[in-house]
């Protein structure tokens, strides 16, 4: 079912909707322009949308112009909206729900509240910790940097070069927070220890992902299970019990290399990819299979961003599914969505 | 006769008993010592004449006498006779000459018996042939033994050759009669014999076509590898010709500089005359510098080395006049400004020109790395075309606000390494993942024209990697064409500028189009 189109003004790559219990309707999107000149610029503006799937309504409610965005997280604590951007800089919005029109939708806002330049290279990805303490941040020249936000204030605690091209995943392990793992263009997947400075490395696996890998994403149900998407347009479900490195049970072959991995938010084994070239797939692992369910191949361009709204809705005693936001890169193209198929089964 | 076969036992019990009783003269003394203890020892127990005779028989047998006195005595005694008896029977059986006169009376005595006694003798002889044989095989027992044994298995293996060499083929061919005998008997017999042969065929052409259908899988297989190495040739392929599109860019790239460094050239020529002339005059009076001068001078300096043919130029004003007009502000005709302040720190990186640094995966093709080894270590050779573009650039359109940024770029890596020039590029290219565009297609040159669309490229191509290549295509092409455009565009001030951004555009396009 459809809940709502947008055409954005500048190239999508990333919609994350807010985490938040009161902020559940709240959808964030971010876009990247690059701007051709002598020397090339980039910029880009992050859009706030009021998303309500039964009413099938979609509304923008705040448009903010900045450089060129590479990727927005939420935090899971508080309602604030990290940002990566090419200048190499994070910037942190707040959320606030300012009830100055009586009305509540429209009320919400963001707000910077700091703003770090933290490496001469561009931030291309970011993820917070599960306490909301501190990010980390792939860089492109392959270094990764570990940033902490404390009283309103950005520092670098530490950074080091991980890897030698552009390191396009890091994220940290959601049941073990001092472990970060990432993933880069030169196709290997690692593990780092932050509690040592500079980080050890854990594991680094150079021979199974044949491309660069795009998204690495832990399963927050299960705390074995992890998930990678690479450009080889595979999708790998490892196992992380043994110590020195992770087993890859599965892969299986989207069709087009995998930019992004969702977890569902409360159901294990179900997951939202964008594919590239292949539009959006939502997958279904167990153990050692992986099915796509479901497929949305709507959009005509590049699809980077896919998220899932927080907040399922029990109706008569089933699970209502909550909206799927999806986001195209040349087109511009935001859509929000509801899968057709029982996805839940 | 038996007067003879007496004799000749006589002999040899003569030769016998030699042997036995030490001297020859003893012989009588044994002898007669052999008639006297009889004597003595009939008293214990009697005689039986019958055994005695029977013992005098077996004595005088001519084997017997051949045989030492210790086994006649023992076989006697093993008969059950009595020593007295023995004594006896040997002092009746005659001996030898010494003992001739002794014993011929006993021999006398039994007149009757010599015939019985040769014929025990010869019986006893028998018996004692035996034993003789007996104790001799007793004494030769274990190569008897082993003679035996080797000729029991000569034998036995004898009758098995025999046996199966003779008896086998014989039941074979009674058991092959037996059958044929029955074939010919029962037809239904040769049919049974038929449907075996049957099945035998049906099992071998159920082989036969097991190997067809596994000759099938084979060649399929090999089908299959030759498509993929087919597709993988036609992937070298596709690098391949994206390569030497890469290479006609940086060809026309290098066009374009070209032909702007000649038309400047050729600017720079007539400027140059008028230089050399004016510093011609200025070096009469080297220390009456003043700005004039050293803009002159450094516009000499700076400028290509052109020879100068100063027979043809304009007259230039003298250098009084220029100092003078200098002095109250106007600037003189044909004087060009240089800036040369400081370079600004702070600006951003230029966009870098060369190919973007190839992902592992990629196939690494040769212009690549050699282009980005040239820019990386800086050579001289890139600095000098830093160095003649950007001046010509700012000859060339008179800007004081110009970005030395090609120069600084080159010399001064101040905004970090290459990596942060080569990345730019491999950003950009890597947001659009993830082949580099090999195929320069006639829809590529009209995306150039209609950079935003990307959406018919879509609809027009059927593989997916060509998608995403052509996108790759017409973003690079785009990006390329953008910048030379702006590089050609940018301080439009010059009315010269005008002129040559259409033809580069043009030449551009032509080169795209001839693509």
């Amino acid at each position: 079912m459809d809940v709502g189109h947008y055409i954005l003004d500048g190239n999508a790559d990333a919609v994350e909707f807010c985490p938040h219990d009161s902020f559940h309707n709240v959808l964030a999107a971010s876009t990247y322009v690059l701007q051709e000149g002598d020397p090339p610029s980039r910029s880009g503006c992050i859009s706030l949308f009021d998303v309500d799937a039964d009413a099938g309504r979609l509304e923008l409610i705040q448009k903010m112009e900045t450089a060129g965005i590479f990727d927005i997280k939420w935090s899971p604590g508080s309602p604030l909206l990290a940002q990566a951007d090419a200048d190499g800089y994070v910037r942190i919005h707040n959320l606030q729900a300012s009830d100055s029109d009586g009305t509540e939708t429209h009320g919400n806002c963001l707000t910077e509240v700091c703003g770090e330049h933290i490496s001469s290279s561009m931030c291309l990805c970011i993820d917070w910790n599960p306490s909301s303490t501190s990010m980390t941040v792939g860089l492109s020249d392959g270094s990764v940097s570990i940033v902490s936000f404390q009283e309103s204030q950005l520092t670098t605690l530490q950074e080091w070069k991980a890897h030698e091209f552009e390191v396009w995943a890091a994220s940290f392990d959601i049941q073990q927070p001092m472990l970060v793992y990432t993933g880069s263009d030169d196709c290997k997947f690692s593990c780092w220890d932050l509690r040592e400075d500079p980080s050890r490395l854990v594991f680094k696996n150079t021979k199974t992902h044949k491309m660069g890998i795009c998204c690495i994403a832990k399963s927050p149900s299960d705390p074995n299970t992890l998930l990678t998407g690479c450009y080889d347009e595979h999708l790998r479900i490892w196992d992380v019990r043994s110590i020195s490195k992770p087993v890859d049970e599965y892969s299986i072959c989207l069709g087009g290399g995998v930019w992004r991995i969702k977890h569902h938010p409360s159901v294990a084994g179900l997951v939202l990819t964008a594919c590239m070239h292949n539009g959006f797939a939502i997958v279904n692992f167990d153990g050692n299979q992986a099915r796509v369910l479901e497929r949305n191949e709507t959009h005509g361009s590049l699809a980077y961003g896919a998220d899932w709204q927080r907040g399922d809705v029990f109706v008569g005693g089933r699970r209502k599914s909550a909206a799927i936001a999806t986001c195209s890169f040349y087109d511009r193209l935001l859509h929000v969505w509801t899968p057709k198929g029982d996805i839940f089964v | 006769m038996a007067t003879s076969t007496e004799e000749k036992p006589q002999n040899p019990v003569s030769q016998v008993i030699q042997p036995t009783v030490d001297g020859g003269e003893d012989t009588k003394v044994s002898a007669v010592k052999e008639n006297s203890p009889t004597s003595v020892f009939v008293n214990s127990e009697p005689i039986r004449e019958e055994q005695v005779q029977n013992a005098v028989k077996f004595l005088s047998h001519p084997k017997v006498r051949g045989s030492p006195v210790l086994y006649r005595r023992s076989f006697l005694e093993r008969k059950g006779l009595t020593k007295e008896e023995i004594d006896e029977a040997f002092r009746r059986v005659p001996d030898p000459a010494p003992d001739v006169s002794a014993t011929q009376p006993v021999v006398s005595n039994q007149d009757g018996q010599p015939k019985s006694s040769s014929n025990v003798a010869q019986q006893s002889a028998t018996q004692v042939v035996q034993p003789t044989p007996r104790g001799q095989f007793s004494r030769f027992h274990w190569s008897h033994a082993l003679m035996a044994v080797g000729f029991l298995a000569i034998s036995g293996a004898g009758t098995a050759v025999i046996f199966k060499n003779s008896v086998i083929p014989r039941l074979k061919s009674w058991i092959r009669k037996v059958v044929f005998e029955e074939e010919d008997e029962e037809g239904p017999l040769k049919k049974k014999l038929a449907k075996p042969s049957i099945a035998e065929e049906a099992a071998s052409a159920a082989k036969a076509a097991a190997a067809a259908a596994a000759d099938v899988a084979r060649v399929s297989q090999e089908m299959l590898v030759t498509k993929s190495e087919e597709k993988r040739c036609f992937e070298e392929l596709n690098n391949m010709l994206y390569a030497q599109v890469q290479e006609m860019k940086s060809m026309s790239t290098a066009i374009q500089k070209l032909e702007v460094g000649q038309r400047t050239n050729e600017r720079i020529f007539v400027e140059e005359r008028n230089d050399q002339r004016v510093s011609a005059t200025s070096s009469r009076q080297p220390y009456a510098n003043g700005k004039a001068d050293t803009n002159l001078r450094s516009v000499r300096s700076l400028s290509p080395p052109v020879p100068v043919e100063p027979s043809v130029a304009p007259h230039p004003k003298s250098y009084m006049e220029i100092m003078s007009m200098i002095q109250r502000g106007e600037k003189p005709s044909n004087i060009r400004e240089i800036n040369d302040a400081p370079p600004n720190p702070n600006q951003p990186v230029s966009n870098p020109r060369i190919t973007p640094r190839p992902k592992p995966w990629e196939v690494s093709q040769s212009q690549n790395s050699s282009t980005y080894t040239e820019s990386n270590n800086g050579s001289s050779y890139e600095f000098q075309d830093n160095q003649l573009s950007g001046d010509n650039e700012v000859a060339w359109w008179q800007q004081k606000n110009v970005r030395i940024t090609e120069i600084e770029s080159g010399n001064d890596q101040k905004f970090g390494s290459s990596n942060v020039l080569s990345n730019e590029r491999p950003v950009q290219r890597s947001w659009v993942p993830p082949q580099p565009p090999p195929v320069v297609m006639p829809e590529a040159a009209a995306a150039i024209r209609q950079p935003k669309k990307p959406a018919y490229l879509k609809e027009q191509m059927t593989d997916d990697q060509l998608l995403a290549r052509s996108q790759d295509v017409t973003d690079e092409l785009q990006k390329i064409t953008k910048i030379s455009e702006s590089g050609g565009n940018v301080e439009v001030n010059g009315e010269s500028s005008e002129l040559y951004p259409t033809e580069v555009q043009k030449e551009e396009n032509g080169l795209f189009q001839e693509a």
